[in-house]
C-alpha cells in the first residue's frame, strides 16, 4: 500500500498532446464539412413572356420596397404577412398568371422573398416582367 | 506510433477536403464577397453550364471573366447551337438592386436561355 503511494506520488504527470490533436482535428473537420452541407440552393425563374390565356387571368404584382409591400390590382398588401397574401391569391386565383415588377430601389432579397411568399402561398405561375 | 499514424491519417485527410472545398470554391479576385440571398428553397444547387455573377458593386461577371450587361450577349461562352439545354446560375449579391438581376435576365432570356436560376442559400420559413 506504501509502495502504491509512494509511486503515484513519484510518478511525472504529464498532458499527453497526441490524443488533443486527434480531437482538435476532427472538430476541425466536422466544422469544415458541415458548414459546406448547409449552403447551395438554387431557386429557378420562369422568364418566359407572359402569354394572354384565354383561360387564365394575368394579374400585375408590383413590388414596392423591401419589407414586402406589394400591389395587386391597386390594392396594398403586406406579403410578409402569410395569412393575408394567402387569402388574396385565394381571391384572385391560385392558377392564375402572376407577373412581378419591382421598384426602382428594391433588393434582389426582396425579389426572391416575395417569390418564395407567392411559392408558399401556391402559385404555381409567376413570372418576372422583363420588358419594361 | 499507433497515434502518430492517427494524426497522419487526420491530416491528410484535412488536406485532402480542405483542397477540394479551395477548387470548388475558385473564384477571380477582382469579385467582390458575395452575400448570396436566402430563399426557403430547397432544391439542391445543380450543375450549370455558365455561372454569371453580380457583386454588389453591380459588376458583371461571366464565369471568371469581367463584362457589363451590354456586353454581355458578345461574351457570353456558348454557341447559340448550345443555348437552349444550357443552364445558368446567377451569383446576385442580396443588396444589389432588383433592376440589376432584372436587367441580367432579360439579356439572358433574349439570348435564347430558358434554364435560368438564382443561387440563394437555405433560410428558415418564417411568418
Amino acid at each position: 500500500m506504501l509502495d502504491l503511494a509512494h509511486y503515484l506520488k513519484s510518478k511525472k504527470r504529464t498532458v499527453s498532446m497526441v490524443p488533443l490533436i486527434d480531437i482538435v482535428f476532427i472538430l476541425l473537420l466536422f466544422f469544415i464539412l458541415t458548414k459546406t452541407v448547409v449552403a447551395d440552393k438554387q431557386l429557378s425563374l420562369d422568364t418566359s413572356k407572359a402569354q394572354p390565356s384565354q383561360h387564365k387571368e394575368t394579374i400585375a404584382v408590383w413590388l414596392e420596397n423591401d419589407r414586402g409591400l406589394i400591389i395587386i390590382d391597386g390594392l396594398f398588401i403586406e406579403s410578409a404577412n402569410r395569412e393575408e397574401l394567402a387569402l388574396w391569391i385565394e381571391q384572385k386565383g391560385e392558377d392564375s398568371n402572376y407577373v412581378i415588377d419591382v421598384q426602382e430601389d428594391v433588393s434582389t432579397q426582396a425579389l426572391i422573398t416575395l417569390l418564395d411568399r407567392m411559392k408558399q402561398a401556391n402559385v404555381s405561375n409567376v413570372t418576372l416582367e422583363l420588358d419594361k | 506510433m499507433i497515434p502518430l499514424i492517427n494524426v497522419v491519417f487526420l491530416m491528410l485527410a484535412f488536406i485532402l477536403i480542405t483542397g477540394n472545398i479551395e477548387k470548388s470554391n475558385e473564384r477571380t479576385p477582382d469579385i467582390q464577397e458575395l452575400d448570396i440571398p436566402s430563399s426557403t428553397s430547397n432544391l439542391d444547387q445543380e450543375s450549370h453550364d455558365v455561372t454569371v455573377t453580380l457583386d454588389k458593386t453591380g459588376a458583371v461577371y461571366v464565369d471568371a471573366t469581367a463584362t457589363t450587361i451590354d456586353e454581355l450577349a458578345d461574351q457570353f461562352p456558348l454557341a447559340a447551337s448550345e443555348i437552349a439545354d444550357a443552364k445558368v446560375l446567377i451569383r446576385a449579391d442580396a443588396t444589389l438592386s432588383a433592376q440589376k438581376t432584372r436587367e441580367v435576365l432579360k439579356h439572358l432570356r433574349d439570348l435564347g436561355l430558358r434554364r435560368i436560376s438564382l443561387a440563394t442559400v437555405r433560410a428558415h420559413a418564417s411568418n
